[in-house]
């Protein structure tokens, strides 16, 4: 089974731009902020050893073409 | 072969002029692991039949051991963009622990700002079957059942 977690509530009130590092099992939010070096620093200082990273969209922009 | 099913995500985004209500756009995500040696960097990709390459932001690179400097670069095309420079190394991909595969992947500055990968054609594409049934919400992947690829 390939787990697919909605982490839209997790991220619902971070600031637009940030970096985020979510628990390994996506339940919690570890660390955020503008430096991913920065944001991964934190997320291992507490104990995370393998957060999963995602970033907030920074503008409203938010539909892809890819 | 194993068909895995994968539930699509539903991201609300917000009302702009086209879409004054906002709108929900339905994108197949996977959280993936990208590892080069004993390193690893944990993230999300869109499975994207539109992409050519699997290609990640440019930052991961750095927590990935993997100097931009050093990695060949080619120019690539997006919509809106052209001649963006896109670094390439080969890592693996570890999906989910079921199955680990080489991938020639991009990196590219102009992912940063989406902060996801996207899973493209040649890596992805080639090695798996791959099935979209958003009616269903949801897609699915047709794995081998070794738990690494050569």
């Amino acid at each position: 089974m390939l787990i697919v977690k909605d982490i839209s509530k997790l991220l619902a009130d971070l600031p637009k731009g940030a970096w985020v590092a979510l628990s390994h099992d996506q339940e919690r939010v570890v660390s955020y902020g503008d430096d991913l070096p920065e944001v991964m620093r934190k997320a291992k200082e507490s104990g995370e050893n393998r957060p999963v990273i995602t970033r907030i969209p920074q503008t409203d922009s938010q539909t892809l073409i890819v | 072969m194993a068909v895995y099913p994968v539930a699509y995500s539903f991201f609300k985004l917000p009302a702009t002029a086209a879409f004054p209500r906002g709108h929900v756009a339905p994108r197949p995500v996977l959280q993936v692991s990208l590892v080069n040696g004993r390193k690893s960097f944990d993230c999300y990709a869109i499975i994207d039949s539109g992409a050519d390459h699997c290609v990640f932001p440019q930052s991961f690179m750095a927590h990935l051991g993997l100097d931009p400097l050093l990695a060949t670069v080619a120019l690539t095309s997006g919509l809106g963009s052209t001649n963006v420079p896109t670094h390439f190394a080969a890592i693996s991909i570890d999906l989910q622990g079921i199955v680990e595969f080489p991938v020639y992947a991009g990196f590219t500055a102009g992912l940063d700002q989406l902060g996801y990968g996207l899973l493209g054609q040649t890596g992805f594409f080639d090695r798996f079957n791959v099935g979209f049934r958003l009616s269903d919400k949801t897609c699915y992947i047709e794995v081998p059942e070794a738990t690494k690829i050569p």
